[in-house]
């Protein structure tokens, strides 16, 4: 299944890792642009319509949360997904409200990212958090 | 008309009729200008005595002894024979006189036993035992005569005193003429006291008249009242004079109508330095600096002060040898019944030593605030530089916080999928490479938890994204894993989100509470309530604990954040600076912190304040 996936976050290596490992796993897939803040993700996202962003937190200017928030207002359809270092339930929840489809740990990419980009694809949601979440 | 005053102690006796009479006990002082006269009124007193067979004692000058017993002896009394039987006795007062003086004053004892003596040996010459004697004095008018008044009235005094043992009318007599100078009035009135009865001198008795002789009475009695009302002013004038002159703390003292001084007391030498003679008829000018005198303040004062009747003013004067003093002064106008100005009485307070105390309690007041601004001012810099350290701190740690997250935090993550990656790669069958891979997979993890933690702790990344409604549970779960410590978390619904700073502070808030609450309180659980009131926020750290002790508190005083340490006294610092304040209740069964910000962020009065202070 084919499909156009926007990669936001701030740090150059974890965008090239995603890259890697989305190339890898899946040749259909089509990294169709990145962003490095929450702001230059909506602008891109209004551009490229993409299906799939995979959207870091905690990133300058503005937050992938607050980013999603605004995303979703824009009514294009594209389906979220928040990765993330924050190993949190509540997190969880802050995620759904903020009206994405799927969270997924940044230590858990390898496990969790090609299956919950294929969740979201085929329009379920991917919350699973791991099992013992460490807690500041 | 009265006949007699209405003062109780001058009993006039109005008539002839009344002439003083052996037959009526009594003490009567008579009062005349001419011998002969006298004689008239004693050869009727001592002869109608002697005459009726009773006894009579005559103490007399030697002129009167003589006309007196001459007179008598042509009224055919025998006075030798009535001498002989003892019932006579005729006395000369000046040789008696000494006899019962004792250095210069009459002597009680000597009067009794001289005087008393005659009266008994006389008495004792009758049958009649209870018939009165006629007695004549003029001692008393001797030691008038000698200018010892107050020594007549002694013997008046005595006089009446022996009245009381003995039965006699006593005449005493006084020559008018010795009765003119006015220091006489007081003695002439006590004297008078003595008295039962005072005859007037002969002058009436010319008077042709009973109408005449009554007014001539009334005369006489109106002159005793003015000379009593004048003794009494006189009294109570001296008496204020004394007052006055004996005050020391104030100078008092008059001045003519055009300024001159004319008097002086006391308290004016001792202020002014001058002495009376070198200061009156002076003009009051000299009391005053040069600059005064050149600009006419004192004539100005006195214009005021006869104006408007009062003048009073405060400043320096000066002293005779050229000192000043600060004067409080009081200048009032004098003026007769009829409103003239009779001159002004001046009353001068030296002040200088007030004045300087005064002075010196200003600039000891002026010197405190000064210290206390000073004080003010370091405890405002001490508490800016503690707001600056715990923004530096907090910005360090967020950054710290930061780069563990963003940098080692990221780079941690990346090696983690690369790892996961790599296990795929050589798949399950990797032998001792695929272990020595997972095994650096696991570190890869214990890292990653490792620097969450830490990163964490410094600064709770997810504040900002989510606000303390989604940090503080989230902050909680990790105390509770670490601590043990259960905790429940209330938040008004809506809460909402408050101005960065806010958020920052209550969570570090929380943080140093429950740190405490870990720490200190023993106890196992806390509770914690997130609300707004009147548009503060309100966050509460309640624990189920022991409690500060009371000492504690006690030592702590009003800084009771003393008991909480450094970290509370921080935080508190950081309410201020918001403009809110942190407040702590503590009891047996636990204690509460409560940390409360404007919800809207620092108010501008709050901002004022803190610019002021």
């Amino acid at each position: 299944m084919a499909a156009r996936i926007l990669i936001v976050d701030d740090h150059e290596i974890v965008r090239e890792d995603i890259r890697t490992l989305i190339d890898r796993s899946r040749s259909e897939w089509e990294i169709c642009g990145e962003a490095t803040n929450g702001e230059e993700a909506i602008e891109v996202t209004k551009t490229l319509k993409p299906d799939i962003i995979v959207l870091d937190i905690t990133m300058p200017r503005m937050s992938g949360l607050e980013a999603a928030r605004r995303i979703a207002k824009l009514g294009l359809g594209c389906r979220i997904l928040m990765f993330t270092m924050h190993d949190s339930d509540r997190l969880t929840i802050e995620a759904r409200q903020a009206q994405t489809q799927g969270l997924v740990l940044k230590s858990q990419a390898a496990r969790d990212l090609i299956r919950a980009i294929e969740r979201l694809l085929a329009g379920g949601t991917f919350f699973a958090s791991e099992a013992a979440p460490a807690f500041p | 008309m009265s006949t007699a005053i209405s003062d109780p102690y001058i009993q006039l006796i109005p008539s002839l009729a009344h002439t003083p009479s052996h037959d009526h006990p009594g003490h009567v002082v008579q009062l005349y200008t001419d011998d002969s006269f006298l004689i008239d009124v004693l050869s009727r007193f001592v002869g109608g005595a002697l005459a009726a067979g009773d006894p009579a004692v005559v103490i007399a000058t030697k002129s009167h002894r003589t006309e007196l017993e001459r007179r008598l002896s042509a009224h055919g009394l025998d006075t030798a024979k009535a001498a002989m039987q003892g019932r006579y006795v005729n006395l000369d007062a000046t040789e008696t006189l000494p006899k019962i003086m004792v250095n210069g004053l009459v002597d009680e004892m000597r009067f009794n036993d001289i005087i008393g003596g005659v009266l008994t040996r006389a008495r004792t010459a009758i049958s009649h035992k209870e018939r009165p004697i006629a007695v004549f004095g003029e001692m008393v008018a001797l030691l008038w005569a000698e200018g010892k008044p107050l020594e007549a009235v002694r013997v008046e005094q005595l006089w009446n005193d022996l009245a009381k043992s003995h039965s006699f009318a006593l005449i005493c007599a006084y020559p008018i003429t010795g009765l003119n100078s006015e220091k006489d009035i007081e003695p002439f009135l006590k004297m008078c006291g003595q008295h039962s009865g005072v005859v007037p001198s002969e002058s009436y008795l010319g008077l042709g008249s009973e109408t005449e002789r009554l007014r001539s009475i009334a005369q006489l009695q109106q002159r005793a009242q003015v000379l009593e009302r004048q003794l009494a002013l006189r009294q109570s004038e001296e008496r204020f004079r004394l007052l006055v002159e004996a005050v020391q703390d104030y100078a008092i003292f008059m001045l003519d109508p055009d300024g001159r001084v004319s008097s002086w007391n006391a308290g004016a030498e001792r202020i002014k330095g001058y002495k009376p003679q070198e200061i009156l008829g002076k003009h009051f000018s000299c009391f005053y600096r040069e600059e005064d005198v050149r600009n006419g303040k004192p004539d100005w004062e006195l214009v005021i002060a006869a104006k408007e009747g009062r003048f009073e003013d405060e400043g320096w004067r000066v002293r005779k040898d050229g000192s000043r003093f600060w004067a409080n002064v009081i200048i009032a106008a004098l003026r007769d019944e009829a409103g003239k100005l009779l001159g002004f009485a001046k009353v001068t307070r030296d002040s200088t030593e007030r004045m300087e105390t005064q002075k010196a309690l200003q600039k000891e007041v002026a010197e405190r605030r000064d210290a206390q601004r000073q004080l003010h001012n370091s405890e405002k810099s001490l508490r800016q530089l503690s707001l600056h350290l715990l923004r530096t701190q907090d910005e360090e740690r967020r950054r710290i916080g930061r780069d563990l997250h963003d940098s080692l935090g990221q780079y941690l993550a990346v090696l983690k999928m690369k790892l996961d990656s790599v296990v795929s790669l050589i798949g399950q069958n990797g032998g001792e490479a695929a272990q020595d891979v997972h095994e650096c997979i696991r570190l890869t993890e214990d890292s990653i938890k490792e620097v969450r933690t830490v990163s964490y702790l410094m600064y709770p990344p997810m504040l900002e994204e989510m606000g303390l409604e989604s940090a503080i549970p989230w902050y909680l779960d990790g105390f509770s894993a670490r601590s043990g410590i259960k905790t429940a978390f209330d938040v008004q619904t809506d809460f909402g989100r408050l101005p960065r700073d806010s958020e920052l502070a209550l969570f570090r808030v929380l943080q140093e509470s429950l740190t405490n609450v870990h720490r200190h309180s023993g106890s196992q659980t806390a509770h914690i309530r997130l609300s707004i009131r009147e548009g503060m926020a309100v966050l509460e750290i309640e624990d189920a604990g022991k409690g500060i002790s009371p000492q504690l508190l006690e030592q702590s005083g009003q800084d009771w954040m003393g008991a909480h340490g450094v970290g509370m006294r921080g935080m508190n610092e950081r309410m201020r600076q918001l403009g809110g304040r942190l407040e702590l209740v503590s009891k047996k069964s636990g204690t509460t912190v409560c940390a409360i910000v404007p919800a809207g962020g620092p108010s501008s009065s709050a901002s004022a304040q803190e610019r002021e202070s």
